[in-house]
């Protein structure tokens, strides 16, 4: 299943198409999954997590804290 | 920059910039991010005397010659750079960080194998939403053999609105949304 992240968030649409990206993609996710703690916008806490889960690799799950 | 933070950094940099723009080709790659972040202030709070706004495309050229090219460490500190700051406590900065980051990306363009780079959710959502009427429909075919009725629009995903509909057809639309919940 694909969902695209909404028009303010095209760039992490545009993010698994930079030559880099397997090697920026969990430095991206995790600073993502830190930025969720500090976030209140819905759209973006909804577009960073729809980052995290599309891109997650078996090896490598990122872990929420619940404070 | 690190040790003076981030406001006093711009103190020196931004007039420099503003006064010779080759700096900005000799300028570290996180100088530049921080020079492009700066211009994403709001309006009311941009000192128009040491932030550089008539630079920005001159920045973006350059950011981008950086970013997505054959060495992955400019890339990364260039991404490491903006994401880090949508984690900031404040909600100027982040909004300042992503809106940073929509202007890096706008110079990359989608190629033919992305799909629909401008569908939404609620686009997609819409369509799987279709298919779960039509194959529901199906079942409801099955289970419901004694409703007769050949109005073609209750086979439409249309049809769970309510509007204008028969007894029989009224009946079946309200079965489409249990069965779908």
């Amino acid at each position: 299943m694909i969902i695209a992240a909404t028009a303010r968030f095209d760039w992490l649409n545009k993010l698994d198409m930079l030559q880099w990206f397997k090697l920026s993609k969990e430095i991206v996710s995790d600073l993502l999954l830190a930025a969720l703690s500090h976030e209140t916008d819905i759209e973006a806490i909804f577009n960073y997590l729809l980052f995290i889960y599309e891109h997650k690799d078996g090896d490598h799950l990122p872990v929420a804290t619940v404070r | 920059m690190k040790r003076q933070g981030p406001k006093d950094s711009l103190g020196w940099l931004g007039p420099i910039v503003k006064k010779e723009e080759h700096t900005l080709d000799i300028l570290p790659t996180q100088c530049l991010c921080y020079l492009l972040y700066s211009t994403q202030q709001p309006e009311d709070e941009i000192d128009y005397t040491t932030v550089p706004m008539e630079k920005i495309p001159r920045m973006l050229a350059i950011i981008r010659n950086q970013f997505n090219t054959t060495s992955g460490a400019p890339t990364i500190e260039i991404l490491e750079f903006f994401v880090s700051r949508l984690g900031d406590g404040s909600f100027v900065k982040r909004d300042m960080a992503q809106k940073s980051l929509a202007l890096v990306f706008s110079g990359i363009t989608y190629n033919v194998k992305t799909p629909e780079p401008h569908s939404t959710t609620s686009q997609i959502e819409e369509e799987e939403f279709e298919e779960e009427v039509i194959e529901s429909s199906g079942a409801i075919d099955t289970i419901m053999n004694t409703t007769t009725t050949s109005n073609s629009a209750v086979q439409s995903p249309r049809a769970t609105t309510p509007i204008l509909m028969s007894g029989s057809e009224s009946s079946r639309c309200t079965i489409h949304c249990i069965m779908l919940t």
